[in-house]
């Protein structure tokens, strides 16, 4: 079974006298541990299928699926399985990096000495234990991406949606975080959804889309060999 | 036969398709190359290959000189087929133009090149929706190369420039496809009347 499933999914809007299609018909499915990237320029329509294949937004026509439950229907703990990262927009709590990742920990029954134990363990993870006492002013883009990525995988989501993790990021710095990514959703299998401007790197995907005019391109479903290479998470595996 | 192995197909086509719009002195034709589809940088055609697809043609009977130029020139009709060429206008014969029509009736291979794609833009070889299904398949050829680009390892800093210069050159070609879509969901310069005075 597919972690998120989209089926014939359009959305439209109205902008004056003028209807805009931002998603015509679009289908995905992600499996687990599988890194897809969506390319596109724009307004090819990526925020939009971001927001509504994480339930924030709802599409016109069409369903969206995750782990087999209609996304509207998806109870609270079930929804909470899905981590949405957007550095653009990134609201900045707590004194430091690791107040920040343990924060969605915080509404969950567990005790701040366990919550900041697993912000640790996300923050080495990410390859950010350096900075885990330094303050939000302090961090630079590729710290801001290792940061939230931790903050997303603290919770153990099953699904990974990331707007452009590359946006503003050192060139060369870009790549290894990518990796970075893929080798995090690989090892826990978390089924991970990217986005990347045009020309953005789209290293470290399994698959690589492409949104054009609100069409997706490219190949929409994993292959029957990708979902049994990827399943999770045999000990010590590494890809 | 001259040169015909380092002769890319789609250069006699594009050829083939311009003197079909009208005939064409050799340089003519050249500057008319460029005009259409680029330099010779985009398609690596310089005006030698346009020369050698104009010997080819002609070889073939799918082009011949035109009547007009043919009866100017007289008996001192040099034979030297590089000296003719630079002064002589060509046209497409019968079998020339039934072979191009013939060429754009026929489905497309699975992933043409973007040459062949021109080609086709250029001349109207098909309505939008074939275009638009020949330009969505080509997105799906440059999506799988990206994806194998993605998945090279680059360890040393060439290897990353390489890969950096591949990914780069693909994703163009997407964003090119991109517009090319959105072109063809609006309306043909055709349709488009000239702002009246």
């Amino acid at each position: 079974m597919s972690v998120l499933s989209l089926e014939n999914v359009s959305k439209r809007f109205r902008r004056r006298h003028r209807e805009l299609v931002a998603l015509r018909n679009v289908s995905l499915e992600i499996g687990n541990g599988e890194v897809v990237c969506v390319s596109g320029g724009r307004s090819s329509g990526r925020s939009t299928l971001l927001r509504i294949a994480a339930g924030e937004e709802q599409p016109d026509e069409g369903r969206v699926r995750f782990v087999g439950t209609d996304l509207r229907a998806a109870p609270d703990a079930l929804r909470k399985q899905i981590a949405f990262c957007n550095t653009r927009y990134l609201p900045a709590h707590g004194r430091d990096a690791c107040e920040h990742v343990a924060m969605p920990l915080f509404a969950v029954s567990i005790s701040r000495d366990e919550a900041a134990v697993r912000a640790h363990r996300a923050l080495e993870r990410v390859g950010a234990a350096d900075i885990a006492f330094t303050p939000p002013a302090a961090w630079i883009p590729s710290e801001v991406v290792r940061i939230s990525l931790a903050r997303a995988i603290v919770r153990e989501p099953r699904l990974l949606i990331f707007d452009e993790p590359t946006n503003g990021v050192d060139a060369l710095e870009r790549d290894p975080l990518l990796l970075l990514i893929q080798r995090i959703a690989h090892e826990s299998g978390i089924a991970t959804l990217l986005t990347a401007g045009d020309t953005a790197s789209v290293t470290g995907a399994d698959r690589v889309l492409r949104l054009s005019d609100g069409e997706l391109l490219g190949r929409t479903a994993p292959a029957a060999a990708e979902v049994v290479a990827l399943r999770p998470p045999a000990a010590g595996s590494a890809s | 036969m001259v040169g015909n192995a380092e002769l890319k197909p789609s250069a006699r086509l594009a050829v083939l398709g311009l003197l079909l719009e009208r005939p064409s002195w050799g340089y003519e034709l050249v500057a008319r190359f460029e005009r259409s589809f680029g330099g010779p940088y985009e398609w690596s055609v310089t005006p030698t290959a346009i020369y050698q697809a104009l010997r080819h043609l002609e070889q073939n009977g799918l082009i011949r000189l035109h009547p007009n130029d043919d009866e100017a020139e007289g008996e001192g009709e040099p034979s030297d087929f590089s000296q003719r060429s630079k002064r002589q206008r060509y046209r497409v014969s019968g079998e020339g133009a039934r072979a191009m029509r013939e060429w754009l009736a026929a489905p497309m291979p699975s992933s043409p090149s973007q040459e062949e794609l021109l080609i086709r833009l250029r001349f109207r070889g098909a309505d939008d929706e074939t275009l638009r299904a020949l330009l969505k398949r080509h997105a799906e050829v440059c999506l799988a190369e990206l994806e194998r680009i993605a998945a090279v390892p680059a360890h040393t800093r060439m290897e990353r420039l390489v890969k950096e210069d591949r990914r780069l050159a693909v994703q163009a070609r997407l964003s090119w496809i991109d517009f090319a879509l959105a072109e063809l969901r609006g309306p043909d310069d055709a349709r488009i009347r000239p702002i009246e005075r």
